[in-house]
């Protein structure tokens, strides 16, 4: 019961940051799975990716009828991306789970490096107009 | 930094060319497979590579990069998860009670996206992605 009260309450803040911020799917769900909830790595990234489509499909549609979406972009983006995510995918299998957890930790601080400036009361400041 | 790329491309971009066009979709292309594959590596979707570049290089603003990514993670995320539900990676529980929060979380932060605080979003996020990565490394 606390675990589902627990996944359920890791869906909602992701599901925030992912909104709000644009990051924050599945670098939430993946390191939370493992170091919350002793997933492997393996079985953590492909949870977190059956926990991404359906959260995507909802806020595309909400993003789509705010009028957020650049279509002309998506479907270049998209079919490539198809392509990408496919062999993504097949590669993160063929690795060591040991290694793709130390690749993921690398990927975090990146994440958390860019996140760094949106950390700072100054960068929500209106910008000068020339 | 954004609104420095969008005056750079806003003078190039008044009238877009044919040239111009094939040129976007070309990057596009480039773009989505680049982030696809980055997301179906981590499991991740790939919105932390693809929202950067949409912002910085496409010159599209915050909001749209955002909704944009949304629909491409779609696809991109689909295309990940199959390899992984066929190799038996996948914990389909788990997922539906993750999803019953992330759905409503989605939905309220797509929403409230003007609303909520971005400040105490991000502090959170850095937060909780420097100590999940010492964690994952270790």
């Amino acid at each position: 019961m606390i675990t589902i009260i627990a996944l359920i309450v890791v869906g909602l803040l992701a599901g925030v940051m992912s909104a709000a911020l644009g990051v924050g799917g599945g670098i939430v769900y993946v390191p939370a799975l493992v170091a919350l909830f002793g997933f492997a790595q393996h079985e953590a990234q492909g949870t977190s990716l059956a926990v991404i489509v359906p959260t995507m499909i909802v806020a595309g549609v909400v993003h789509g009828r705010a009028k957020r979406v650049d279509w002309n972009l998506v479907v270049p983006l998209a079919l490539a991306s198809l392509v990408g995510g496919f062999f993504g995918a097949r590669t993160a299998l063929a690795l060591d789970a040991v290694l793709l957890r130390r690749m993921f930790a690398v990927l975090l601080i990146l994440a958390s490096l860019r996140m760094l400036a949106k950390t700072r009361r100054a960068s929500y400041e209106p910008p000068l107009t020339p | 930094m954004a609104s420095r790329a969008e005056t750079q491309r806003g003078t190039t971009s008044e009238r877009p060319t044919i040239a111009a066009e094939m040129r976007r979709t070309l990057e596009a292309t480039a773009l989505g497979l680049a982030a696809g594959f980055a997301g179906g590596l981590f499991g991740i979707g790939g919105g932390l590579v693809m929202v950067p570049v949409l912002v910085l290089w496409f010159a599209i603003g915050q909001h749209r990069a955002h909704g944009t990514s949304a629909a491409v993670i779609v696809a991109a995320a689909s295309a990940g998860l199959i390899p992984f539900a066929m190799d038996g990676e996948v914990d389909w529980t788990t997922a539906g009670w993750i999803l019953c929060g992330s759905l409503i979380g989605a939905f309220a932060g797509a929403t409230l996206v003007s609303r909520v605080s971005p400040l105490w979003l991000a502090r959170a996020f850095f937060t909780l992605t420097v100590v999940a990565a010492i964690r994952m490394a270790v």
